[in-house]
């Protein structure tokens, strides 16, 4: 029994048969509506309180990526003639192609699709990937966009999430731990230091105080760490909120008469 | 000519009515003192009070002469003396229970005031199927709002002036009263909290005045920004009488330095044997106990109740007849209906425009006031001060001349109550914040509110921002009205309050529970 032949003639529809115009419009009306989530979410998210950011930005790669299935849903069919041999043929050929052309490519985009529903980031997250910190600004069907702190933008694919760690410091929530560190010398008294440090966080108009104020001390010899761990209202207002107890616990400090730390030292910041 | 001569017997308690007429024909009266119908429906109605007032419960010989000889129907005139001795006796009860409007409660007892949903629902549905014809009349009611002239601000004192407080303080007295007799009392503090614009402070430094208590002498701004805790040392260890802190805002400041101060009150007072009542606003206490967890050191506390509808009414009213003797009305501007009742506020002289409604006898508390008091969420002098926003005059009263009759203390009052036209509540423009205000505004509106407003100098070394940023908020939220400069002092405005407490809301700062 020979092999059927199949001939590009018979995958793909007729010239004639090709409804260019409807091709168009579907294309311009999926550009439009993925154009429309990415403009209208985001107003919608800004003009109602900061806390529904949360919920509303990570729907964004959601709408984008129903919309793109669902063109190429209406898309296919009209391109191909809608036999089973056909779509065999075709997926065929084209994972054929991804897979040694746009291997990549297609990882990011697989990951991408596992990423909108699995969740390590969303839009308005603070993550840290691969060594880069930022705010997720935006989530598009290869790669995700940070804005770091000093405001560069990254691209980073999904690709990432197969083999690297991901690390969310809010996680989906309005609310982001902040830690502000002090040095101070070594003889000093530790509970009054503590009370004042306590003291600036409290009166910070930044502070959140549905969650804990928790101030943390390590020895070492050069010195004496504190740790400030407190919440913002607005976890977007991160490196504000550590700024200003910077500059309260530094006044504050430096009016009680403590020393800080000059010796140069690295500060060791994972514990 | 037909008059009526008209008896009546009653009963003021249960508002039993008989009447008898009898017509006389051969009655020579002249026709100027003859008043109009709604005029005779007065007669008997004043007739009726003082009857009531003397203790009478039989009135003979009412002379009455209806418009177009027309006689008045028993039924009618018993409805309308049922209707005004039902009034008169809530009147009456309403001005015996004046005090009860200050009510301190523990803080589970506390409740804003709400509409009833029912009644919301009520009015979702009459506003959905209402159609064309109200809107007919709102357009023309509307008209006439548009010409109304805005009172000038002498007629607004003369007729809500800066509330007393009467009344407040021997309730607070009243409620610490067990306490104060109590010679192992339950802890040392008592804590009275009031929402912004409620008053507290004043009726503690008035309690502390009537009883010759003492107050505490309150640190300078310098001294609680400079850890200078000298002032502890006023405080005496051991007196038979209350130490009176009327407003704890004075002794706090949210900076480094300033928590301590209070930390060290507390201490001072816990160890020392003299008893203590505070007064504080909602937003400071939230923050003490959201941000240091002290509601515990202060032993019992009570909130002021918020004022209901009915609260507002005699609150409106006593401010009215503490300030003159002269018969005022309070008409809604859009349909004319009594806004407090003219029984009160009239003493007895209603002008004939007034009675116009006479056949639908208004109900208190108003529907302006039941809105007032959710939207002011019962706070005296925000409701207050929207109050006083309300009071117009009509297009054809001469300001000027009102102004003059103001100044003049010893003008005879005027044999016609007059009418003051108050705005339908959703016609008050009430200050809003301006648009895209961010996360500072929200910063200085809630360090004003927690310290019951703040100077310039603290306003910037408290926030730590720019200069240029905070003068051009400040100045802002001057324009908009929602901040307001009085006596070098920076707070927010009473009728801006609403709108600070939904923006401070949305944007999900501290709250206070009031």
């Amino acid at each position: 029994m020979t092999p059927e032949i199949i001939t590009s003639e018979q995958i793909l529809r007729d010239l004639d048969q090709i409804p260019f115009f409807y091709i168009i419009i579907l294309l311009t009306t999926a550009l439009f509506l993925t154009s429309m989530v990415r403009r209208l979410i985001p107003a919608l998210a800004s003009a109602l309180p900061p806390r529904f950011n949360y919920y509303l930005l990570p729907l964004i790669p959601i709408f984008r990526l129903l919309i793109t299935a669902i063109a190429m849903l209406m898309l296919i069919p009209t391109i191909i003639r809608p036999t089973m041999q056909n779509f065999i043929a075709v997926f065929g050929a084209v994972g054929l192609a991804i897979g040694f052309a746009f291997k990549d490519f297609a990882s990011s985009l697989i990951a991408g699709i596992i990423a909108v529903y699995e969740q390590p980031y969303r839009v308005g997250d603070r993550v840290s990937i691969n060594g880069i910190y930022g705010e997720v600004k935006a989530i598009n069907l290869r790669s995700l966009k940070l804005v770091t702190p000093d405001d560069n933008a990254v691209t980073i694919p999904h690709s990432c999430i197969w083999n690297g760690s991901i690390q969310n410091a809010n996680d989906g929530s309005r609310e982001q731990q902040c830690t502000t560190m002090f040095f101070l010398k070594p003889d000093h008294d530790a509970g009054m230091a503590r009370q004042i440090l306590r003291d600036v966080a409290l009166v910070s108009p930044y502070t959140q105080f549905s969650k804990p104020v928790k101030i943390s001390l390590r020895e070492y010899p050069w010195g004496t760490q504190y740790r400030i761990r407190a919440y913002p209202v607005d976890g977007r207002d991160e490196f504000a909120f550590i700024s200003d107890l910077t500059t309260r616990g530094k006044a504050a400090l430096t009016e009680a008469g403590f020393k800080f730390a000059s010796v140069p030292v690295v500060a060791d910041t994972d514990n | 000519m037909i008059i009526h001569r008209t008896s009546l017997n009653f009963n003021p308690d249960n508002f039993a009515v008989q009447i008898w007429q009898k017509n006389i024909v051969d009655r020579q009266i002249a026709d100027d003192n003859l008043e109009t119908y709604s005029l005779m429906l007065n007669d008997v109605k004043s007739s009726l009070r003082r009857a009531c007032n003397a203790g009478n419960k039989t009135l003979e010989g009412l002379v009455c002469r209806p418009k177009n000889n027309e006689m008045i129907a028993q039924k009618r005139l018993q409805k309308i003396c049922y209707n005004f001795l039902k009034s008169l006796k809530e009147q009456i009860l309403s001005a015996e229970t004046t005090s009860n409007i200050w009510k301190f409660v523990e803080p589970h007892e506390f409740q804003l005031p709400a509409e009833p949903a029912s009644k919301t629902a009520r009015s979702f549905i009459y506003r959905m199927f209402s159609g064309f014809s109200e809107r007919q009349e709102e357009d023309g009611a509307e008209a006439i709002q548009s010409e109304l002239k805005n009172a000038p601000s002498s007629l607004v004192d003369w007729l809500a002036p800066y509330p007393d407080w009467l009344g407040a303080p021997e309730e607070i007295y009243r409620t610490i009263e067990p306490w104060l007799e109590d010679e192992s009392p339950e802890g040392l503090f008592r804590v009275f909290i009031g929402p912004y614009g409620s008053g507290i402070g004043e009726m503690l430094t008035l309690l502390a005045k009537e009883k010759g208590w003492q107050t505490l002498s309150l640190p300078s701004y310098n001294q609680l920004l400079k850890s200078d805790f000298s002032w502890l040392e006023k405080i005496s260890a051991y007196n038979e009488t209350p130490l009176i802190i009327p407003r704890l805002e004075s002794v706090f400041l949210r900076h480094y330095n300033g928590l301590e101060h209070i930390r060290k009150l507390i201490r001072k007072l816990f160890h020392g044997k003299q008893r203590c009542i505070m007064g504080c606003s909602s937003w400071l206490w939230q923050y003490l106990e959201s941000a240091m967890e002290m509601r515990d050191s202060f032993c019992k506390h009570y909130y002021l109740q918020s004022f209901s509808a009915q609260d507002l009414q005699v609150f409106f009213c006593e401010l009215e007849t503490k300030k003159t003797n002269q018969a005022t009305v309070f008409r809604q501007a859009d349909n004319g209906s009594f806004v407090l009742p003219p029984e009160i506020t009239g003493k007895g002289w209603i002008d004939q425009d007034a009675t116009v409604k006479e056949y639908t006898p208004a109900t208190f508390p108003s529907d302006y006031l039941k809105k007032l008091a959710v939207e002011s969420r019962g706070i005296p002098l925000v409701a207050w001060s929207i109050w006083r926003n309300s009071l117009k005059l009509a297009p054809e009263e001469d300001v000027a001349d009102i102004a003059r009759e103001v100044a003049d203390k010893d003008a005879t009052a005027s044999a016609t109550a007059k009418t003051i036209w108050v705005k339908a509540y959703k016609d008050i423009e009430l200050p809003q914040l301006p648009s895209g205000l961010g996360q500072l505004t929200a910063f200085l509106l809630m360090y004003l509110l927690q310290h019951d407003g703040l100077a310039s100098p603290a306003i910037f070394d408290l926030l730590d921002f720019e200069d240029d940023q905070l003068i051009g908020l400040l100045n802002r939220l001057q324009k908009s009205g929602i901040i307001v400069n009085e006596n070098e002092l920076w707070r927010a405005s009473w009728q801006g309050y609403p709108a600070i407490r939904r923006f401070l809301a949305e944007q999900d700062h501290l709250q206070d529970s009031m």
